[in-house]
């Protein structure tokens, strides 16, 4: 149902029988990517609880294709930091970042997971950012935001995802 | 930074081995880590190793104006934040004298019980789905929507609230608040049978969690065990009728306990729980009067010099505040007595002899709340 | 059991360095010697049978470190601190946690927290704070990681 929302009207050719899609690989691997996007389940702080609603049937986020939530990294393709991060859970938060495979995106869901939000000032375990330690894609203000945030945020990855251009690596042989 | 072993691996004998759960794991609520050592599928020791999201909360507050507190106390817990506002401000309301006015006081009483619901409906879904039942969240989130909607319009904020202040509270009730609550307490006490019946009387289940993880009233007072995880050991403590604050001596509900203090006596208590809380919510909704909402408070908030505890029963159990006063406009010392901290400590005691699938049966009828714990 | 009756009865098995009524709620010093025994005494002998939570405050101005217990009886409904005085340079206690099973855990954020020293603790290590940071609820505690709140 996404998938074919996306598609420009040009594309699709009316061959005698059936309407096929005539594209570039690059925009079909695009589609399959931005609308399968599994995320890893992990909530550090209130953002995770607003997660779980978006999860719920109310929010819904599987219209999104937001189907499975994954426990493992390794079968992951989005996670979520919802929530503060802290020194002693920052080496954590790269080792799952790390586990997870290629093509990997990173939603973050909060102010603090944006800035440190309220934990900013004059605290001393608290690190200022998940952009401190792993490359962030989308960042979704709010304390905690609500379900329809994350669901733009998760719109607004989806675009970014289909906007990717494949580059041949020229050293690979 | 070493992430330790807490088990010395050269002591262990041939047949055992150490299982890590955690940080990151669907069980655990959270960030907690639990190191256990098994023999095949029997816990012989558990380690719960905390403070992965320690954020300092106590240390900022002494650098904070007392105002600027209260939406911390929010954060410490988001699944019940209304208790922990009234945690707080009942202990500076304590110092300063400060008497609230009748009708704040029901608009509170309503509040925190919705509140409680929310928690509980929120940790039933949780626990469905920590035992393997997918379906509960479903249920349980409808009705979750409902109660978030209500108090949205009461408070303007769907998980941390802030709403209240010293001696009193923020806004009057919106104008469709009555006949929003009366429409949900008017469904709610069935939809509660069907979580019964979906859940928690499930045939299933019920193998699953009678006579499992059985925690002594003895072992539990001990532990500073409070809340539903207390009162399913049969012990009959609820701070809202045994150290009565606010008005809660003007309600009439029971206080509802367990026989055997096993894992499902925990879970049957907060189902209880929740009915209670519509019968309190019912009375609220009869006896509230026209009045005042914020009592005549100083612009400056400086309590004289002294110190304070004030407690409260929030959906975990006793949220206390300790609070030590210099005069100044800030705090000279705060700390926050969380309920799932002693909660939590208790696990290890429980759960050895019991299988590594019952640790997370166990864990989740305590009902933790991480932050809290970390602070 | 009213405010007298409890310190009385205190007062007849231990010693007592001091007193006070602190918004209705008795609060009494020891000696950091005796702590053992006056919290034994009050769980067996006089039914305070929660322990509600143990912490300590820096009082830097008096060189202190109070350590503080709290106290409450399911039975009677009546609360009790008890504070002990601690040399800032070098607190050490005896630890509770034998007594009171609570005890471990709250003694063991006390102890990183302040730096205070919890003796035969069974099992003396980090509970919350990350590596390299140490006593950080002591007030003369600095950190590069805190920035200060601006002035408006």
């Amino acid at each position: 149902m996404g998938l074919m929302n996306g598609v420009d009207e040009a594309l699709i050719k009316k061959i005698p029988g059936l309407p096929v899609i005539m594209t570039t690989a690059e925009w079909a691997i695009n589609a399959g990517r931005s609308n399968s996007i599994w995320t890893l389940t992990f909530g550090l702080r209130c953002c995770a609880m607003e997660m779980m609603a978006t999860g719920a049937p109310k929010y819904d986020w599987a219209r999104f294709g937001l189907e499975v939530p994954s426990a493992s990294p390794r079968r992951a393709d989005m996670m979520i930091v919802a929530g503060t991060v802290t020194k002693k859970m920052a080496p954590v938060i790269i080792r799952l970042y790390e586990q997870m495979a290629e093509p990997k995106y990173v939603i973050a869901m909060g102010a603090c997971a944006i800035s440190g939000g309220p934990f900013i000032y004059d605290s001393y375990s608290v690190i200022k950012g998940a952009d401190k330690i792993i490359p962030v894609d989308i960042y979704i203000p709010g304390c905690p935001p609500r379900p329809e945030a994350l669901l733009d945020g998760i719109i607004k990855l989806q675009k970014k995802i289909m906007k990717q251009k494949f580059r041949i690596n020229k050293d690979h042989k | 930074m070493t992430i330790k072993a807490p088990f010395e691996l050269e002591k262990l004998s041939n047949d055992e081995y150490i299982l890590n759960m955690g940080p990151q794991h669907p069980s655990t609520h959270g960030v907690l880590r639990i190191v256990l050592k098994l023999d095949g599928e029997v816990v012989k020791d558990l380690y719960a190793d905390v403070g992965y999201i320690h954020s300092s909360v106590e240390k900022m507050c002494e650098n904070k104006k007392y105002e600027m507190i209260m939406p911390y106390t929010d954060r410490l817990d988001y699944l019940s934040a209304v208790n922990y506002n009234w945690g707080y401000v009942l202990a500076v309301e304590k110092l300063m004298g400060i008497v609230v006015p009748e009708r704040a006081e029901y608009i509170r009483v309503m509040l925190a019980e919705l509140n409680r619901i929310m928690s509980h409906l929120l940790w039933y879904s949780a626990y469905g789905m920590d035992v393997g039942a997918l379906t509960p969240i479903m249920y349980a989130f409808r009705e979750r929507e409902e109660v978030i909607d209500i108090i949205e319009g009461m408070t303007g904020g769907r998980l941390t609230h802030n709403a209240f202040r010293f001696g009193g509270f923020k806004n009057d009730l919106p104008k469709d608040f009555m006949e929003r609550l009366q429409k949900f307490i008017g469904h709610f006490n069935d939809k509660i049978d069907e979580y019964e019946a979906l859940l928690i009387n499930n045939i299933i289940l019920t193998a699953r969690t009678k006579g499992v993880g059985i925690l002594s009233k003895e072992k539990a007072i001990n532990y500073g065990v409070t809340g539903p995880s207390l009162r399913g050991s049969n012990c009959a403590v609820d701070l809202r009728k045994t150290a009565p604050y606010s008005i809660y001596e003007k309600f009439d509900f029971k206080v509802c306990v367990g026989k055997n203090g096993d894992t499902w006596d925990r879970l049957k208590v907060r189902m209880d729980e929740m009915r209670e809380s519509t019968k309190i919510l019912k009375q609220a909704m009869e006896g509230i009067q026209a009045g005042e909402i914020m009592a005549k408070v100083p612009k400056i908030i400086k309590p004289a010099i002294g110190e304070v505890y004030t407690k409260v029963e929030s959906a975990r159990g006793e949220f206390g505040v300790y609070l030590v006063s210099d005069g100044s406009d800030k705090p000279y010392r705060i700390k926050f007595r969380s309920p799932s901290f002693s909660n939590l400590s208790v696990l290890r005691e429980i759960s050895i002899g019991s299988k590594i699938a019952d640790v997370v049966a166990i864990m989740g009828s305590l009902d933790l709340v991480i932050p809290e714990i970390d602070r | 059991m009213n405010f007298t009756e409890v310190l009385e009865k205190l007062k007849a098995k231990n010693e007592v360095l001091e007193s006070k009524d602190e918004m209705g709620v008795l609060n009494v010093w020891v000696s950091a010697k005796t702590i053992k025994n006056v919290i034994t005494f009050l769980k067996n002998d006089m039914q305070f049978d929660q322990l509600s939570f143990v912490t300590a405050v820096d009082l830097m101005i008096n060189n202190h470190i109070e350590m503080v217990y709290r106290l409450f009886s399911y039975e009677t409904k009546t609360e009790i601190v008890i504070k002990v005085k601690l040399d800032r340079v070098r607190p050490e206690i005896e630890t509770i946690s034998d007594i009171f099973s609570t005890a471990n855990w709250h003694e063991r954020e006390t102890s990183e927290m302040f730096g205070v020293k919890f003796i035969n603790h069974p099992d003396p290590n980090r509970l919350l704070l990350p590596d390299g940071v140490d006593m950080p609820l002591r007030k003369d505690f600095k950190s590069d990681d805190m920035i200060p709140l601006p002035k408006v």
